[in-house]
């Protein structure tokens, strides 16, 4: 039977190592490609057709192969009209149409590889594929296809030496010595890039000249211009008596009301991924109105529908100055109709052709956001407000003609108790400015009440405010929030609260920051002369909206964190790693002759013994015919009781199944001391 | 740093541009391992080099074409194995040098050997086949040892120096199968044995004044002495068939590819024709160039392997009647009835031709 590989190809182990390294590549482009057009079982279909195009070019190998170089000319027209294509209808991303192309040329060139730098050229394609599949990943799965394709390429890498060397088939086979040559470099790498992605600083980018967003959504008949949100169908209202039970895979706070008696935890499940050069509060919506229990909104049907993708969004008075910066917003699962957004958005790449903005400086979707959207904002990053003089608002009639009325940002509930209000006075008394009173405010609520997730719900006839503050003492974001928002309205300053999400975990090695279900939060807005609306956060434990600290830092924490998710893709890699070398092992094991025996070297001995006596050859044969052959040949009669008695025993141990008691090698003592007794000149057994 | 390095620190730059941009981590960590991999090749390859010792023989003689076998004894030194290295050579006469950037790791027209591994301790000696495209005398290049983890970076050390380390490449020599013509004489030599003095002594036929060429065992003492001239004797005993004359016509240099077409074919006749007993005398040149000094095969290889090529056009003079003569020309026309064969030796034709051509 035909083998599978002709081992007369000098290139046969590059090819392999190429073939692998490829087909790694391929399947992390199959890992990442469910947000894709392309089905998944194309990318697999690829690979596989790579793999046989890999074999024929090693059958094929020094044939005139015209006909197939005809084809593949003729594939290479096909795809690079197809490449065009794609681009043109995916010009908000190219990313995609660039991995298919990589993807296809790959497969196509698999079929003409005759010689080295063939092999070469396609190791550089899957090198560039995984590249292009790196920008494509976000989790952290990618991390095992890196550490796969790290070590096939080292295995590519020692080939390739060794084939430009001229190195034997024999000497290009996997073997021991070259594992163990190659397992330190491999470690080398591996430190050495974990310590260059540790310590270099990283840019915060901006350069960006190409702004993600998924494929255009057709626009539903009716645009409902409400907030919506299918987790909670009563609009966040959980009910007049006791508390309600939060559904853990959504925020309440993103409804038409906000109750502050919502009780109960929020999942850890991602909600989404979000690729920003700093960390910031990604802003869902604002609430204007208190009511003693539940926040809602003054003007919910103010609503403005903007048109023309890229949508240029309203600019506000602090939105000027301040360098341009890139957010794209990848949803991992369904979320409202909310599009969340970063500090000062300036510019929105949508998927829809209408996108509607509130009175409230958000913006909500014509659809609700599915699992797989992206789009990206650009956003101005807030100038310093460093200097700036802390002054009151001017009279609402002078605001007004600027054409923001703040009347609804300083309404207060009636139930606002009167030691809430005395409260406020107290803490607020000396303050030089509507800044300062903001600051001691803050810092009072911080300093004074802990965060808890866990208190029981409040008395449904109470002030949700009043008993925060004197009764349970101790709350949540929103409690803490409305204390703020509240408090500040009663010393005159325009506030609103805000609900949206914490930054999230900082992913160093998808760059993305992962927001999860439970880092839904509520802060508050409030309105400074000659600054606009500035976002506070006076939970305590929590790092305010403006006191992150600049640039992509990389605290430890963060990596610990990701190393800690990198573990399960790591140990897949290095399990995947010791399962191929245990097979490997096996293999050899079962191919590598036993240890031979003492029994054997006796054996053997005495085959050599009568070679030399009776210059006869011994190769080949049997132990009975060589005891026969003893027994023929004059010269080595003598020795046959010997010889017979050592085969015997040879046979018993070798082919019986005894155990070795030593009496092979007795055997050939008894004869190796006759015959030195006999003939002076024999030679002792160790030459 | 190899070709392979450039583009992959050029990928690794362009992934980490892209992630700059973009902010993907695993591109920062891609392109960050790429260039761990080139820098891991550079270490781990000047590793290995150090601490190896390496001795080189004194180079001897080849034929051109013929790769030189020179013994390189390595030594580790250190306390780890060594693995993967390689010795290489340039070809000898070019001024071959290794750069630390080059295209790959064995450059055109250089030899290479590949060493698996060498254990702590371990001496080992191998043959390195250093290329000899060009005859002549030349010296022995510096030999490379070298080291080169992934094939990214080659880090390599040569051989030290021990002066010129001269090495002789003589023209190559082609096996010229059954020439009936040059065997025909031979038998005459027994009859001539039979002819001989009984005494053992040889019948002088004649005197003449020494040419270049001739055998100092034919020095006629008195004459010389009587005369004050070296001179010659023609014996009995020198029968037609026993000495050969190769003259090498100094017309075959005009054509720098025929002139070095005529050498191998001088080259081959020496070769086979002292392989046979034959007494083979090279004649060539004008008077400038008579010949070799001393009429054993390898000086008269080294001769043609020192031959350059003349604008001299003039005839040898034929220096011995009577001595078989055969003739490398490519204007066998001049030589007509003045020699028992000519070889024909034009521009354009191959070794395989030619030699079909002789007689």
């Amino acid at each position: 039977m035909r083998p599978l590989f002709d081992k007369r190809d000098p290139l046969l182990h590059l090819r392999l190592a190429t073939a692998i390294a490829g087909a790694i590549a391929i399947l992390a482009l199959y890992s990442v490609s469910g947000v894709t057009e392309e089905p998944h079982a194309g990318v697999l279909i690829a690979m596989v057709i790579g793999l046989i195009g890999q074999y024929v070019s090693h059958r094929l190998r020094g044939k005139s192969l015209w006909v197939i170089k005809t084809l593949l000319a003729i594939g290479m027209i096909v795809l690079l009209w197809r490449h065009m294509s794609n681009l043109i209808s995916n010009l908000q991303d190219t990313r995609y149409p660039l991995a298919e192309l990589l993807l296809y040329l790959a497969v196509i060139n698999s079929f003409d590889l005759p010689r080295r730098h063939n092999l070469r050229i396609a190791m550089m394609v899957s090198v560039i594929l995984l590249v292009v599949t790196a920008t494509l990943s976000r989790d952290m799965s990618f991390g095992a296809y890196l550490l796969a394709f790290l070590a096939a390429g080292l295995w590519w890498g020692h080939q390739d030496m060794l084939s430009e060397l001229g190195a034997t088939p024999e000497q290009a086979k996997v073997s021991a010595p070259a594992v163990r040559s190659l397992l330190p470099v491999g470690a080398f790498i591996l430190i050495g890039g974990l310590a260059l992605l540790l310590i270099v600083p990283r840019d915060e980018g901006g350069g960006l000249k190409q702004l993600p967003f998924s494929t255009m959504i057709a626009l539903p008949a009716h645009i409902d211009p409400q907030v919506r949100n299918p987790a909670y169908p009563a609009g966040g209202s959980g009910g007049r008596d006791g508390g309600a039970q939060v559904n853990p895979e959504a925020y309440y706070g993103f409804s038409e009301e906000l109750d502050l008696n919502y009780r109960g935890r929020l999942s850890e499940s991602v909600a989404l991924k979000v690729r920003s050069p700093r960390r910031q509060f990604w802003r869902g919506m604002a609430y204007d109105t208190f009511d003693g229990r539940n926040w809602s909104m003054s003007r919910p049907q103010e609503v403005e529908q903007l048109q023309s993708n890229p949508f240029t969004l309203p600019s506000r008075a602090s939105d000027h100055g301040g360098r341009p910066e890139i957010t794209t917003f990848y949803v991992e699962k369904p979320q409202t109709n909310l599009i969340l957004m970063p500090d000062h958005p300036v510019q929105l790449y949508f998927p829809t052709g209408v996108i509607m903005a509130d009175a409230y400086d958000a913006y909500r979707s014509p659809i609700l956001l599915e699992e797989g959207m992206y789009y990206t904002v650009v956003s101005r990053r807030p100038v310093s407000a460093t200097g700036l003089p802390d002054r009151e608002l001017p009279p609402p009639e002078r605001l007004k003609r600027t054409g923001l009325d703040v009347a609804p940002y300083l309404s207060l509930p009636p139930s606002f108790s009167q030691r809430t209000r005395e409260l406020t006075h107290a803490i607020t008394a000396g303050a030089t400015g509507p800044r300062d009173r903001l600051r001691r405010i803050e810092a009072y609520l911080e300093t004074t009440y802990p965060y808890d997730l866990g208190i029981p719900a409040f008395p449904g006839k109470a002030d949700q405010l009043d008993h925060f503050l004197f009764e349970a003492k101790r709350g949540y974001c929103e409690h803490f929030a409305t204390a703020l928002a509240l408090m500040a309205r009663e010393v005159g300053i325009p506030t609103r609260l805000v609900t949206g999400y914490l930054p999230g975990d900082f992913n160093p090695f998808t760059g993305f920051y992962e927001v999860k279900t439970a880092h839904a939060h509520a802060w508050v807005e409030a309105y400074l002369w000659g600054r606009g609306w500035v976002a506070l956060d006076p939970t305590p434990g929590f790092t305010g909206p403006g006191e992150f600290p600049e640039g992509l830092n990389l605290p430890l924490a963060d990596w610990a964190k990701a190393l800690g998710e990198l573990g399960a893709p790591l140990l897949m890699g290095v399990g995947a790693i010791a399962l191929g070398g245990g097979v490997w092992l096996l293999v050899r094991m079962r191919g590598r002759p036993r240890r031979v025996s003492e029994a054997s070297v006796a054996y053997l001995r005495l085959q050599a013994i009568a070679t030399r006596l009776g210059k006869i050859p011994t190769e080949g044969l049997t132990p009975r015919e060589l005891l026969a052959r003893i027994s023929e040949e004059e010269a080595l009669q003598a020795i046959a009781p010997e010889a017979e008695r050592l085969i015997t025993a040879y046979e018993a141990v070798r082919f019986g199944g005894e155990p070795d008691d030593g009496a092979v090698s007795r055997a050939l003592a008894e004869l190796e001391a006759r015959l030195r007794r006999e003939r002076p000149g024999f030679p002792h057994s160790r030459e | 740093m190899t070709g392979r390095a450039f583009i992959l620190l050029l990928i690794a730059a362009s992934a980490l541009y892209a992630a700059r941009n973009v902010g993907v981590g695993w591109l920062y960590a891609l392109g960050y391992s790429l260039a761990a991999g080139v820098l891991a090749s550079a270490a781990f390859g000047a590793w290995t080099v150090w601490g190896i010792r390496m001795t080189v023989a004194p180079g001897r003689t080849t034929e051109a074409d013929q790769p030189l076998p020179v013994a390189v004894t390595l030594e580790n030194r250190g306390s780890r194995p060594r693995r993967y290295l390689s010795l290489l050579a340039g070809p000898l006469g070019k001024r071959a040098r290794l750069w630390p950037w080059r295209r790959g790791l064995v450059p055109a027209g250089w030899g290479a050997i590949l060493i698996p591994e060498l254990k702590p301790g371990d001496r080992l000696t191998v043959q390195l086949p250093v290329p000899a495209p060009r005859r002549g005398l030349h010296s022995l290049p510096p030999i490379y040892l070298q080291a080169a983890p992934l094939g990214l970076v080659a880090c390599f050390k040569a051989s030290p120096r021990r002066g010129d380390d001269p090495v002789m490449v003589h023209p190559r020599t082609h096996a010229l199968g059954s020439l009936a013509w040059l065997e025909r004489g031979r038998g005459t030599a027994e009859q001539d044995a039979a002819s001989r003095p009984e005494d053992g002594g040889e019948l002088t036929k004649s005197v003449r004044p020494y040419r270049s060429g001739d055998a100092m065992r034919q020095i006629h003492w008195k004459t010389t002495a009587r005369t004050g001239q070296l001179s010659v004797r023609e014996s009995e005993g020198d029968a037609p068939g026993q000495d050969l004359v190769i003259v090498l016509d100094p017309a075959s240099e005009a054509h720098a590819e025929a002139f070095e077409l005529s050498l191998e074919v001088t080259a081959s006749l020496l070769k086979e024709a002292h392989a046979r007993g034959l007494e083979a005398r090279l004649l060539s040149g004008g008077p400038q160039r008579p010949g070799p000094a001393s009429q054993t095969l390898r000086a008269q290889l080294d001769w043609l392997a020192m031959l350059d090529a003349s604008a001299s056009h003039a005839l040898p003079q034929l220096p011995i009647d009577g001595k078989r003569v055969v003739v490398i020309t490519s204007r066998p026309e001049a030589w007509a009835g003045r020699a028992e064969a000519c070889i024909r030796v034009m521009p354009g034709q191959t070794i395989a031709e030619i030699l079909a051509e002789l007689p």
